[in-house]
């Protein structure tokens, strides 16, 4: 009963924290950071002219037809 | 004469709380003879007093110790069987409504219209750096391993 709200407060704070941060951590090593590496993995090859007339040639740009 | 009585729960209570330690009332409120006799020996020097009397006292005093109080129970598995138990039930209200009561699904959900999707999809090069273009191999013409 001493100290009942102080304790609990202290450690409600601190698993808050740590929750939080936890959180954090894990979106940026887990999500973030792949993502950005996928990112920057795919602009290193990308040539967007062999990507154009790949798109081209499939038929789905309305004013590029085949012909 | 002409007074309202007090209803019980207008008066001062009896709570058994942890951040109430002195509640307003003692727990017992009407105390028979052999209880009436010990507060009147509470009145003496304490040491006087048996460890059983002094346990009394305290249960006339107090309904639950704070060990009892705070005692866990096993409410939490009548709460989740219960929840689950109707999520069940809801899922067999789900299977009823999909076999008698919903008519068919749009026709753009038959095999051949998702695959016509798909495919135009990967000819848009739609989400190519971590999407489903990413996932197929355009050199030959499948689905990555």
């Amino acid at each position: 009963m001493r100290r009942l709200l102080a304790r609990r407060m202290k450690f409600h704070l601190l698993g808050a924290f740590l929750v939080s941060l936890g959180c954090a951590t894990l979106y940026k090593f887990g999500i973030a950071e792949p993502r950005k590496r996928a990112y920057a993995e795919f602009y290193k090859s990308y040539d967007p002219m062999k990507d154009f007339e790949a798109m081209k040639a499939a038929g789905v740009l309305e004013c590029a037809p085949p012909k | 004469a002409g007074v309202v009585k007090a209803e019980d729960y207008t008066l001062p209570g009896y709570v058994d709380r942890r951040d109430v330690p002195l509640p307003e009332v003692a727990f017992v409120r009407d105390l028979s003879a052999q209880q009436k006799a010990l507060k009147e020996k509470e009145k003496a020097s304490w040491s006087a007093l048996s460890v059983d009397e002094k346990v009394e006292l305290y249960r006339i005093k107090f309904n639950e110790t704070y060990a009892e109080m705070n005692k866990g129970t096993n409410e939490w598995k009548t709460i989740l069987g219960g929840a689950l138990f109707f999520l069940g039930v809801t899922g067999l209200i789900l299977i009823w409504q999909k076999h008698f009561m919903y008519g068919s699904i749009p026709h753009t959900f038959s095999d051949e219209w998702l695959s016509a999707q798909t495919k135009r999809m990967l000819d848009m090069r739609v989400n190519p750096v971590e999407g489903i273009s990413a996932q197929w191999d355009f050199d030959k013409n499948e689905w990555k391993k």
